[in-house]
Protein backbone atom coordinates (compact mmCIF):
# COMPACT_ATOMS: atom_id res chain seq x y z
CA UNK A 1 0.00 0.00 0.00
CA UNK A 2 0.98 3.71 -0.73
CA UNK A 3 2.07 5.62 2.21
CA UNK A 4 1.48 9.46 1.24
CA UNK A 5 0.11 10.45 3.98
CA UNK A 6 2.28 11.27 7.62
CA UNK A 7 0.62 11.10 10.99
CA UNK A 8 0.57 14.98 10.48
CA UNK A 9 -1.59 14.67 8.05
CA UNK A 10 0.97 16.34 5.11
CA UNK A 11 2.14 14.26 2.32
CA UNK A 12 5.63 12.64 2.55
CA UNK A 13 8.94 15.04 1.84
CA UNK A 14 10.05 12.29 -0.81
CA UNK A 15 6.13 13.30 -2.17
CA UNK A 16 6.60 17.08 -1.93
CA UNK A 17 9.92 16.87 -4.23
CA UNK A 18 8.77 14.15 -6.40
CA UNK A 19 6.00 17.12 -7.09
CA UNK A 20 8.23 20.33 -7.20
CA UNK A 21 10.54 18.52 -9.75
CA UNK A 22 7.91 17.41 -11.92
CA UNK A 23 6.30 21.04 -11.79
CA UNK A 24 10.00 22.41 -12.67
CA UNK A 25 9.79 19.96 -15.41
CA UNK A 26 6.45 20.51 -16.88
CA UNK A 27 7.18 24.51 -16.75
CA UNK A 28 10.49 24.01 -18.56
CA UNK A 29 8.86 22.02 -20.93
CA UNK A 30 5.58 23.79 -21.49
CA UNK A 31 7.34 26.07 -24.14
CA UNK A 32 7.90 22.96 -26.23
CA UNK A 33 4.61 21.90 -27.09
CA UNK A 34 3.81 25.32 -29.09
CA UNK A 35 0.47 25.94 -27.66
CA UNK A 36 -1.32 28.46 -29.70
CA UNK A 37 -4.73 30.10 -27.82
CA UNK A 38 -5.97 31.24 -31.12
CA UNK A 39 -6.02 27.29 -32.19
CA UNK A 40 -9.23 27.41 -29.98
CA UNK A 41 -11.22 29.08 -32.46
CA UNK A 42 -10.20 27.20 -35.44
CA UNK A 43 -11.03 24.20 -33.81
CA UNK A 44 -14.08 25.32 -32.99
CA UNK A 45 -14.66 26.04 -36.44
CA UNK A 46 -13.35 23.33 -38.06
CA UNK A 47 -15.82 21.18 -35.62
CA UNK A 48 -18.71 23.08 -36.56
CA UNK A 49 -17.62 22.75 -40.36
CA UNK A 50 -18.30 18.70 -39.61
CA UNK A 51 -21.77 18.82 -38.33
CA UNK A 52 -23.28 19.59 -41.70
CA UNK A 53 -25.44 17.59 -43.91
CA UNK A 54 -24.30 14.20 -44.54
CA UNK A 55 -22.94 14.16 -48.33
CA UNK A 56 -25.03 10.68 -48.61
CA UNK A 57 -23.33 10.10 -52.37
CA UNK A 58 -20.50 9.71 -50.23
CA UNK A 59 -22.02 6.52 -48.30
CA UNK A 60 -20.97 3.49 -50.99
CA UNK A 61 -17.42 4.36 -51.54
CA UNK A 62 -17.18 4.84 -47.32
CA UNK A 63 -18.68 1.75 -46.73
CA UNK A 64 -16.08 0.27 -49.23
CA UNK A 65 -13.18 1.53 -47.60
CA UNK A 66 -14.87 0.11 -44.35
CA UNK A 67 -14.74 -2.96 -45.43
CA UNK A 68 -11.07 -2.36 -46.55
CA UNK A 69 -9.98 -1.69 -43.36
CA UNK A 70 -11.66 -4.61 -41.72
CA UNK A 71 -9.65 -6.83 -43.82
CA UNK A 72 -6.53 -5.15 -43.52
CA UNK A 73 -6.96 -5.70 -40.03
CA UNK A 74 -7.64 -9.45 -40.07
CA UNK A 75 -5.30 -10.26 -42.53
CA UNK A 76 -2.64 -8.44 -40.62
CA UNK A 77 -3.60 -10.25 -36.98
CA UNK A 78 -4.28 -13.78 -38.49
CA UNK A 79 -0.68 -15.00 -39.34
CA UNK A 80 0.78 -12.45 -36.27
CA UNK A 81 -1.20 -14.86 -34.27
CA UNK A 82 -0.34 -18.21 -35.29
CA UNK A 83 3.30 -17.19 -35.64
CA UNK A 84 3.61 -15.65 -32.48
CA UNK A 85 2.13 -19.05 -30.59
CA UNK A 86 5.19 -21.29 -31.18
CA UNK A 87 7.24 -18.06 -31.15
CA UNK A 88 6.46 -17.21 -27.52
CA UNK A 89 7.55 -20.71 -26.52
CA UNK A 90 10.68 -19.13 -26.76
CA UNK A 91 10.60 -16.42 -24.85
CA UNK A 92 9.08 -17.67 -22.14
CA UNK A 93 11.73 -17.94 -19.20
CA UNK A 94 9.88 -21.21 -18.15
CA UNK A 95 9.28 -22.72 -21.82
CA UNK A 96 12.58 -21.39 -23.82
CA UNK A 97 15.79 -24.09 -24.33
CA UNK A 98 17.74 -21.18 -22.68
CA UNK A 99 17.62 -18.30 -20.88
CA UNK A 100 19.82 -15.99 -23.42
CA UNK A 101 17.28 -17.39 -26.21
CA UNK A 102 14.20 -15.79 -24.24
CA UNK A 103 16.56 -12.56 -23.28
CA UNK A 104 17.50 -12.26 -27.11
CA UNK A 105 14.10 -13.11 -28.72
CA UNK A 106 12.70 -10.24 -26.41
CA UNK A 107 14.96 -7.44 -27.38
CA UNK A 108 14.46 -8.16 -30.68
CA UNK A 109 10.55 -7.62 -30.75
CA UNK A 110 11.55 -4.43 -28.28
CA UNK A 111 13.11 -2.65 -30.80
CA UNK A 112 10.96 -3.98 -33.91
CA UNK A 113 7.69 -2.75 -32.12
CA UNK A 114 10.33 0.66 -31.08
CA UNK A 115 9.39 1.58 -34.87
CA UNK A 116 5.67 2.86 -35.13
CA UNK A 117 3.48 1.28 -37.42
CA UNK A 118 2.76 3.96 -39.73
CA UNK A 119 6.93 4.38 -39.98
CA UNK A 120 7.07 -0.07 -41.27
CA UNK A 121 4.33 1.20 -43.49
CA UNK A 122 7.31 4.27 -45.32
CA UNK A 123 9.53 1.66 -45.01
CA UNK A 124 7.30 -1.02 -46.64
CA UNK A 125 6.10 0.86 -49.38
CA UNK A 126 9.59 1.23 -50.42
CA UNK A 127 9.97 -2.06 -51.46
CA UNK A 128 6.47 -3.66 -52.05
CA UNK A 129 4.43 -0.30 -53.54
CA UNK A 130 1.81 1.05 -51.46
CA UNK A 131 -1.62 -0.37 -51.12
CA UNK A 132 -2.70 -3.42 -48.60
CA UNK A 133 0.04 -4.97 -48.75
CA UNK A 134 2.84 -3.07 -46.87
CA UNK A 135 -0.39 -2.13 -44.36
CA UNK A 136 -0.73 -5.54 -43.73
CA UNK A 137 3.50 -6.75 -44.00
CA UNK A 138 3.49 -4.01 -41.04
CA UNK A 139 0.60 -4.93 -39.21
CA UNK A 140 2.25 -8.49 -39.04
CA UNK A 141 5.55 -7.39 -37.98
CA UNK A 142 4.25 -4.69 -35.35
CA UNK A 143 1.89 -7.39 -33.80
CA UNK A 144 4.12 -10.42 -33.80
CA UNK A 145 6.55 -7.98 -31.59
CA UNK A 146 3.98 -7.35 -29.52
CA UNK A 147 2.14 -10.72 -29.14
CA UNK A 148 5.13 -12.91 -28.51
CA UNK A 149 5.92 -10.80 -25.51
CA UNK A 150 2.82 -10.90 -24.34
CA UNK A 151 2.10 -14.57 -24.41
CA UNK A 152 5.39 -15.02 -23.01
CA UNK A 153 4.17 -12.99 -19.73
CA UNK A 154 0.87 -15.31 -19.83
CA UNK A 155 3.12 -18.41 -20.26
CA UNK A 156 5.64 -17.64 -17.53
CA UNK A 157 2.59 -17.09 -14.83
CA UNK A 158 1.45 -21.03 -15.64
CA UNK A 159 0.86 -23.22 -12.73
CA UNK A 160 4.61 -25.45 -12.72
CA UNK A 161 3.14 -28.58 -10.97
CA UNK A 162 0.80 -29.29 -14.00
CA UNK A 163 4.37 -28.90 -16.10
CA UNK A 164 5.80 -31.28 -13.67
CA UNK A 165 2.84 -33.49 -13.84
CA UNK A 166 3.09 -33.85 -17.50
CA UNK A 167 6.11 -34.20 -17.62
CA UNK A 168 7.26 -37.34 -15.06
CA UNK A 169 4.70 -39.40 -17.63
CA UNK A 170 7.06 -38.81 -20.25
CA UNK A 171 5.51 -36.26 -22.51
CA UNK A 172 8.64 -35.05 -24.63
CA UNK A 173 9.50 -31.32 -25.59
CA UNK A 174 6.66 -29.93 -28.03
CA UNK A 175 3.98 -32.61 -25.67
CA UNK A 176 4.96 -31.03 -22.68
CA UNK A 177 4.25 -27.55 -23.97
CA UNK A 178 1.36 -29.10 -26.09
CA UNK A 179 -0.49 -30.91 -23.03
CA UNK A 180 0.07 -28.70 -20.07
CA UNK A 181 1.29 -24.89 -20.95
CA UNK A 182 -0.63 -23.85 -23.41
CA UNK A 183 -4.10 -24.97 -22.31
CA UNK A 184 -3.49 -23.19 -19.16
CA UNK A 185 -2.61 -20.28 -20.56
CA UNK A 186 -5.08 -20.68 -23.54
CA UNK A 187 -7.91 -18.39 -21.96
CA UNK A 188 -5.29 -15.05 -21.54
CA UNK A 189 -3.79 -16.17 -25.27
CA UNK A 190 -7.26 -15.65 -26.81
CA UNK A 191 -8.23 -12.58 -24.70
CA UNK A 192 -4.84 -10.88 -25.70
CA UNK A 193 -5.46 -12.00 -29.02
CA UNK A 194 -8.75 -10.29 -29.52
CA UNK A 195 -7.56 -7.43 -27.32
CA UNK A 196 -4.83 -7.14 -30.07
CA UNK A 197 -7.19 -7.53 -33.06
CA UNK A 198 -8.86 -4.42 -32.15
CA UNK A 199 -5.80 -2.29 -31.62
CA UNK A 200 -5.44 -3.63 -34.58
CA UNK A 201 -8.33 -2.80 -36.42
CA UNK A 202 -7.89 0.96 -34.85
CA UNK A 203 -4.56 1.48 -36.79
CA UNK A 204 -6.00 -0.01 -40.03
CA UNK A 205 -8.02 3.10 -40.04
CA UNK A 206 -5.55 5.27 -39.99
CA UNK A 207 -2.39 3.35 -42.20
CA UNK A 208 -4.00 4.55 -45.40
CA UNK A 209 -2.24 8.04 -44.05
CA UNK A 210 0.76 7.29 -45.20
CA UNK A 211 -0.25 5.19 -48.11
CA UNK A 212 -1.35 1.51 -46.81
CA UNK A 213 -4.93 1.41 -48.06
CA UNK A 214 -8.34 1.56 -46.36
CA UNK A 215 -9.94 4.64 -44.78
CA UNK A 216 -6.54 6.34 -43.92
CA UNK A 217 -6.16 7.76 -47.38
CA UNK A 218 -10.22 9.21 -47.31
CA UNK A 219 -9.19 11.18 -44.44
CA UNK A 220 -6.22 13.12 -45.02
CA UNK A 221 -7.69 13.37 -48.77
CA UNK A 222 -11.16 15.03 -47.46
CA UNK A 223 -9.05 17.25 -44.94
CA UNK A 224 -6.84 18.64 -47.98
CA UNK A 225 -10.24 18.80 -49.95
CA UNK A 226 -11.75 21.01 -47.16
CA UNK A 227 -15.14 18.30 -47.95
CA UNK A 228 -15.63 18.30 -43.97
CA UNK A 229 -18.78 16.78 -43.86
CA UNK A 230 -17.01 12.98 -45.64
CA UNK A 231 -14.42 13.92 -42.82
CA UNK A 232 -17.57 13.67 -40.08
CA UNK A 233 -18.92 11.13 -41.82
CA UNK A 234 -15.61 8.95 -41.56
CA UNK A 235 -15.23 10.19 -37.86
CA UNK A 236 -18.84 8.67 -37.03
CA UNK A 237 -18.06 5.32 -38.91
CA UNK A 238 -14.70 5.05 -37.44
CA UNK A 239 -16.38 5.16 -33.98
CA UNK A 240 -19.32 3.11 -34.69
CA UNK A 241 -16.81 0.05 -36.01
CA UNK A 242 -14.76 0.25 -33.32
CA UNK A 243 -16.98 0.07 -30.98
CA UNK A 244 -19.26 -2.39 -32.90
CA UNK A 245 -16.06 -4.53 -32.76
CA UNK A 246 -15.43 -3.86 -29.61
CA UNK A 247 -18.36 -4.80 -28.28
CA UNK A 248 -18.47 -7.93 -29.87
CA UNK A 249 -15.01 -9.19 -28.32
CA UNK A 250 -15.74 -8.91 -25.34
CA UNK A 251 -18.48 -10.78 -25.54
CA UNK A 252 -16.14 -13.47 -27.52
CA UNK A 253 -13.78 -13.31 -24.96
CA UNK A 254 -16.08 -13.84 -22.12
CA UNK A 255 -17.76 -16.47 -23.84
CA UNK A 256 -14.48 -18.16 -25.06
CA UNK A 257 -12.66 -17.57 -21.80
CA UNK A 258 -15.19 -16.89 -18.58
CA UNK B 1 -0.95 -40.31 -23.39
CA UNK B 2 -2.58 -39.33 -26.31
CA UNK B 3 -0.42 -37.54 -28.73
CA UNK B 4 -3.62 -35.96 -30.94
CA UNK B 5 -4.61 -32.55 -30.58
CA UNK B 6 -7.81 -32.17 -29.81
CA UNK B 7 -10.07 -31.83 -32.90
CA UNK B 8 -11.81 -28.77 -32.25
CA UNK B 9 -8.39 -27.07 -31.73
CA UNK B 10 -7.79 -28.15 -35.59
CA UNK B 11 -11.11 -27.05 -36.54
CA UNK B 12 -10.63 -23.79 -35.27
CA UNK B 13 -7.52 -23.36 -36.43
CA UNK B 14 -8.72 -24.31 -40.38
CA UNK B 15 -11.87 -22.14 -39.87
CA UNK B 16 -9.59 -19.09 -38.88
CA UNK B 17 -7.36 -19.49 -42.09
CA UNK B 18 -10.24 -20.36 -44.20
CA UNK B 19 -11.25 -16.87 -43.49
CA UNK B 20 -8.53 -15.16 -44.01
CA UNK B 21 -7.97 -17.10 -47.71
CA UNK B 22 -11.23 -15.74 -48.37
CA UNK B 23 -10.56 -12.50 -46.75
CA UNK B 24 -7.54 -12.02 -49.20
CA UNK B 25 -9.28 -12.90 -52.09
CA UNK B 26 -11.81 -10.79 -51.82
CA UNK B 27 -10.26 -7.73 -51.32
CA UNK B 28 -7.82 -8.51 -54.45
CA UNK B 29 -4.37 -8.72 -52.38
CA UNK B 30 -1.92 -8.23 -54.59
CA UNK B 31 0.26 -11.04 -53.40
CA UNK B 32 2.72 -10.23 -55.98
CA UNK B 33 3.87 -7.45 -54.95
CA UNK B 34 5.49 -9.27 -52.23
CA UNK B 35 8.18 -10.39 -54.95
CA UNK B 36 9.25 -6.69 -54.38
CA UNK B 37 10.57 -8.16 -51.25
CA UNK B 38 13.67 -10.02 -52.69
CA UNK B 39 15.10 -6.49 -53.06
CA UNK B 40 15.30 -6.03 -49.58
CA UNK B 41 18.83 -7.02 -49.29
CA UNK B 42 19.74 -4.31 -51.65
CA UNK B 43 17.69 -1.52 -50.22
CA UNK B 44 18.62 -1.97 -46.83
CA UNK B 45 22.33 -1.36 -47.88
CA UNK B 46 21.34 1.58 -48.68
CA UNK B 47 20.56 2.61 -45.50
CA UNK B 48 23.83 1.97 -44.01
CA UNK B 49 26.54 3.76 -43.20
CA UNK B 50 23.80 6.03 -40.71
CA UNK B 51 24.75 9.72 -41.27
CA UNK B 52 25.16 11.21 -38.11
CA UNK B 53 25.19 14.52 -38.98
CA UNK B 54 22.04 15.74 -37.65
CA UNK B 55 22.21 13.42 -34.47
CA UNK B 56 22.56 16.25 -32.48
CA UNK B 57 19.07 17.71 -33.80
CA UNK B 58 17.75 14.27 -33.88
CA UNK B 59 18.27 13.64 -30.33
CA UNK B 60 16.71 16.88 -29.49
CA UNK B 61 13.48 15.78 -31.65
CA UNK B 62 13.75 12.84 -29.66
CA UNK B 63 13.71 14.80 -26.48
CA UNK B 64 10.61 16.91 -27.80
CA UNK B 65 8.94 13.32 -28.73
CA UNK B 66 9.12 12.15 -24.95
CA UNK B 67 7.82 15.40 -23.53
CA UNK B 68 4.89 15.13 -25.84
CA UNK B 69 4.34 11.36 -24.72
CA UNK B 70 4.49 12.52 -20.71
CA UNK B 71 2.37 15.51 -21.59
CA UNK B 72 -0.17 13.44 -23.09
CA UNK B 73 0.08 10.63 -20.19
CA UNK B 74 -0.59 13.50 -17.77
CA UNK B 75 -3.26 14.96 -19.74
CA UNK B 76 -5.13 11.28 -19.65
CA UNK B 77 -3.88 10.53 -16.21
CA UNK B 78 -5.92 13.92 -14.86
CA UNK B 79 -8.59 13.13 -16.91
CA UNK B 80 -8.76 9.17 -16.27
CA UNK B 81 -9.36 10.02 -12.45
CA UNK B 82 -12.55 11.80 -12.25
CA UNK B 83 -13.59 9.59 -15.21
CA UNK B 84 -12.46 6.46 -14.15
CA UNK B 85 -13.74 7.28 -10.40
CA UNK B 86 -17.06 7.99 -12.19
CA UNK B 87 -17.31 4.65 -14.21
CA UNK B 88 -16.71 2.04 -11.20
CA UNK B 89 -20.00 0.47 -10.07
CA UNK B 90 -19.03 0.89 -6.96
CA UNK B 91 -17.91 4.11 -6.50
CA UNK B 92 -20.23 6.66 -8.87
CA UNK B 93 -22.50 9.40 -7.73
CA UNK B 94 -25.35 8.75 -9.85
CA UNK B 95 -26.68 6.42 -12.75
CA UNK B 96 -26.54 9.09 -15.25
CA UNK B 97 -23.13 10.03 -14.68
CA UNK B 98 -21.56 6.52 -14.41
CA UNK B 99 -23.26 5.73 -18.04
CA UNK B 100 -22.42 9.39 -19.17
CA UNK B 101 -18.47 8.29 -17.93
CA UNK B 102 -18.41 5.00 -19.33
CA UNK B 103 -20.27 6.15 -23.05
CA UNK B 104 -16.86 9.32 -22.86
CA UNK B 105 -14.21 6.37 -22.18
CA UNK B 106 -15.57 4.46 -25.00
CA UNK B 107 -15.44 7.13 -27.19
CA UNK B 108 -11.52 8.31 -26.57
CA UNK B 109 -10.81 4.69 -26.89
CA UNK B 110 -12.30 4.24 -29.93
CA UNK B 111 -10.63 6.87 -31.81
CA UNK B 112 -7.35 6.38 -32.83
CA UNK B 113 -4.86 9.00 -31.78
CA UNK B 114 -3.66 9.96 -35.58
CA UNK B 115 -6.99 10.83 -36.57
CA UNK B 116 -7.60 12.59 -33.40
CA UNK B 117 -4.15 14.69 -33.92
CA UNK B 118 -5.51 15.19 -37.72
CA UNK B 119 -8.59 17.23 -36.21
CA UNK B 120 -6.07 19.12 -33.68
CA UNK B 121 -4.17 19.85 -36.50
CA UNK B 122 -7.02 21.50 -38.46
CA UNK B 123 -7.64 23.52 -35.64
CA UNK B 124 -4.25 24.44 -33.87
CA UNK B 125 -1.80 24.16 -36.78
CA UNK B 126 1.45 21.71 -36.96
CA UNK B 127 2.98 21.22 -34.23
CA UNK B 128 3.67 19.27 -30.77
CA UNK B 129 0.99 20.88 -28.76
CA UNK B 130 -1.96 18.87 -31.53
CA UNK B 131 -0.16 15.48 -30.56
CA UNK B 132 -0.30 15.78 -26.49
CA UNK B 133 -4.15 16.49 -27.34
CA UNK B 134 -4.55 13.43 -29.55
CA UNK B 135 -2.66 11.01 -27.09
CA UNK B 136 -3.92 13.02 -23.91
CA UNK B 137 -7.85 12.30 -24.71
CA UNK B 138 -7.50 9.02 -26.31
CA UNK B 139 -5.26 7.10 -23.69
CA UNK B 140 -7.40 8.63 -20.91
CA UNK B 141 -10.14 5.88 -22.47
CA UNK B 142 -7.37 3.35 -21.56
CA UNK B 143 -6.50 4.63 -18.58
CA UNK B 144 -9.45 5.54 -16.90
CA UNK B 145 -11.25 1.95 -17.94
CA UNK B 146 -8.27 0.25 -16.32
CA UNK B 147 -8.90 2.45 -13.17
CA UNK B 148 -12.61 1.73 -13.04
CA UNK B 149 -11.70 -2.13 -13.52
CA UNK B 150 -9.44 -1.89 -10.61
CA UNK B 151 -11.83 0.31 -8.40
CA UNK B 152 -14.25 -2.24 -8.87
CA UNK B 153 -12.23 -5.34 -7.97
CA UNK B 154 -11.47 -3.72 -4.13
CA UNK B 155 -13.34 -5.43 -1.46
CA UNK B 156 -16.15 -3.34 0.07
CA UNK B 157 -14.58 -3.99 3.26
CA UNK B 158 -12.08 -0.94 2.75
CA UNK B 159 -14.96 1.80 1.91
CA UNK B 160 -17.20 0.07 5.11
CA UNK B 161 -14.71 0.62 7.31
CA UNK B 162 -13.67 4.24 6.87
CA UNK B 163 -17.50 4.45 6.38
CA UNK B 164 -17.73 3.18 9.77
CA UNK B 165 -15.32 5.75 11.21
CA UNK B 166 -17.19 8.95 9.98
CA UNK B 167 -15.53 9.78 6.68
CA UNK B 168 -17.11 11.40 4.10
CA UNK B 169 -17.09 10.20 0.38
CA UNK B 170 -13.90 12.02 -0.78
CA UNK B 171 -11.75 10.95 2.45
CA UNK B 172 -13.25 7.67 1.62
CA UNK B 173 -11.85 7.83 -2.12
CA UNK B 174 -8.51 9.45 -0.96
CA UNK B 175 -7.65 7.50 1.66
CA UNK B 176 -9.16 3.99 0.99
CA UNK B 177 -9.50 3.62 -2.02
CA UNK B 178 -6.94 4.96 -4.18
CA UNK B 179 -4.01 4.05 -2.08
CA UNK B 180 -5.46 0.33 -2.62
CA UNK B 181 -4.95 0.27 -6.36
CA UNK B 182 -2.11 2.64 -5.91
CA UNK B 183 0.19 -0.64 -7.34
CA UNK B 184 -2.00 -0.69 -10.40
CA UNK B 185 -2.40 2.33 -11.41
CA UNK B 186 1.78 3.11 -11.39
CA UNK B 187 1.64 0.16 -13.42
CA UNK B 188 -1.11 1.21 -16.43
CA UNK B 189 0.57 4.65 -15.94
CA UNK B 190 4.23 3.81 -16.39
CA UNK B 191 2.69 1.12 -19.77
CA UNK B 192 0.59 4.59 -20.62
CA UNK B 193 3.63 6.40 -20.67
CA UNK B 194 5.76 4.32 -23.18
CA UNK B 195 2.98 3.26 -25.80
CA UNK B 196 2.32 7.32 -25.91
CA UNK B 197 5.81 8.19 -26.34
CA UNK B 198 5.48 5.06 -28.62
CA UNK B 199 2.43 6.72 -30.59
CA UNK B 200 4.45 10.12 -30.47
CA UNK B 201 6.79 9.35 -32.74
CA UNK B 202 3.74 8.01 -35.21
CA UNK B 203 2.29 11.65 -34.47
CA UNK B 204 5.22 13.57 -35.56
CA UNK B 205 4.74 11.17 -39.28
CA UNK B 206 1.16 12.62 -39.09
CA UNK B 207 2.25 16.49 -38.61
CA UNK B 208 1.95 16.59 -34.38
CA UNK B 209 6.00 17.27 -34.27
CA UNK B 210 8.91 15.71 -32.80
CA UNK B 211 11.10 13.11 -34.21
CA UNK B 212 8.47 11.88 -36.67
CA UNK B 213 8.57 14.94 -38.91
CA UNK B 214 12.39 14.64 -39.40
CA UNK B 215 11.89 10.95 -40.02
CA UNK B 216 9.16 11.82 -42.45
CA UNK B 217 10.86 14.19 -44.58
CA UNK B 218 13.96 12.07 -44.91
CA UNK B 219 12.05 9.47 -46.00
CA UNK B 220 10.16 11.49 -48.31
CA UNK B 221 13.62 12.92 -49.76
CA UNK B 222 14.78 9.70 -49.90
CA UNK B 223 18.27 10.73 -47.51
CA UNK B 224 18.33 6.93 -46.21
CA UNK B 225 21.54 7.00 -43.89
CA UNK B 226 19.65 10.53 -42.38
CA UNK B 227 16.55 8.37 -41.73
CA UNK B 228 18.57 5.01 -40.51
CA UNK B 229 20.42 7.36 -37.75
CA UNK B 230 16.94 8.29 -36.36
CA UNK B 231 15.40 5.21 -36.67
CA UNK B 232 17.93 3.75 -34.96
CA UNK B 233 17.98 6.64 -32.59
CA UNK B 234 14.82 5.88 -31.86
CA UNK B 235 14.86 2.14 -31.28
CA UNK B 236 17.83 2.50 -28.79
CA UNK B 237 15.61 5.15 -26.38
CA UNK B 238 12.48 3.39 -26.80
CA UNK B 239 14.10 0.06 -25.97
CA UNK B 240 15.60 1.23 -22.93
CA UNK B 241 11.84 3.66 -22.02
CA UNK B 242 10.29 -0.14 -22.58
CA UNK B 243 13.25 -1.91 -20.18
CA UNK B 244 12.14 1.08 -17.41
CA UNK B 245 8.44 0.82 -17.91
CA UNK B 246 8.48 -3.01 -17.79
CA UNK B 247 11.01 -3.43 -14.83
CA UNK B 248 8.43 -0.77 -12.72
CA UNK B 249 5.60 -2.85 -13.70
CA UNK B 250 6.95 -5.99 -12.37
CA UNK B 251 8.05 -4.28 -9.07
CA UNK B 252 4.25 -2.79 -8.42
CA UNK B 253 2.71 -6.54 -9.57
Amino acid sequence: MLRSVTPSGLPRPATWIAFLVGGFFLYLTFPLLQFRASGLSGLAEFLGAMVRVPDWSYLPVLAGLLGETIAIAILGTVPAVLLSLPLSLFAARNTTPHVAVSWLLRLVCSAVRAIPELVWVLLLAGLVGLGVVPGVLALIITSVSFLVRAYAESLEVVDPKAIEGVAAQGASWLGIRTFAVLPQAAPDLIGLSLYWFDVNLRMSTILGMVGAGGLGLAITQSAKLFKYERLGMILISVYLLVTLVDRASAIARRRLVG
Amino acid sequence: MTRRIQPTVWWIVMATLGLWAVVAWWVQVPFSDLAGLTGAGEQLAKYFPPDATGFGRALGQMGVTIVIGIWGTLLAFALAVPLGLAAATNVHGSRMGYRLAREILNFCRALPDPLLALIFITGFGIGPFPGVLALGIHSCGFLGKAFAESLERLPPGIAEGLQACGASRSQVIRFGLWPSIGREVIGYTAYTTYRNILMAVALGVVGAGGIGVDLLRALRQFDRPAAAMMIGLIVAVVVLIDWFAVSLRERSK
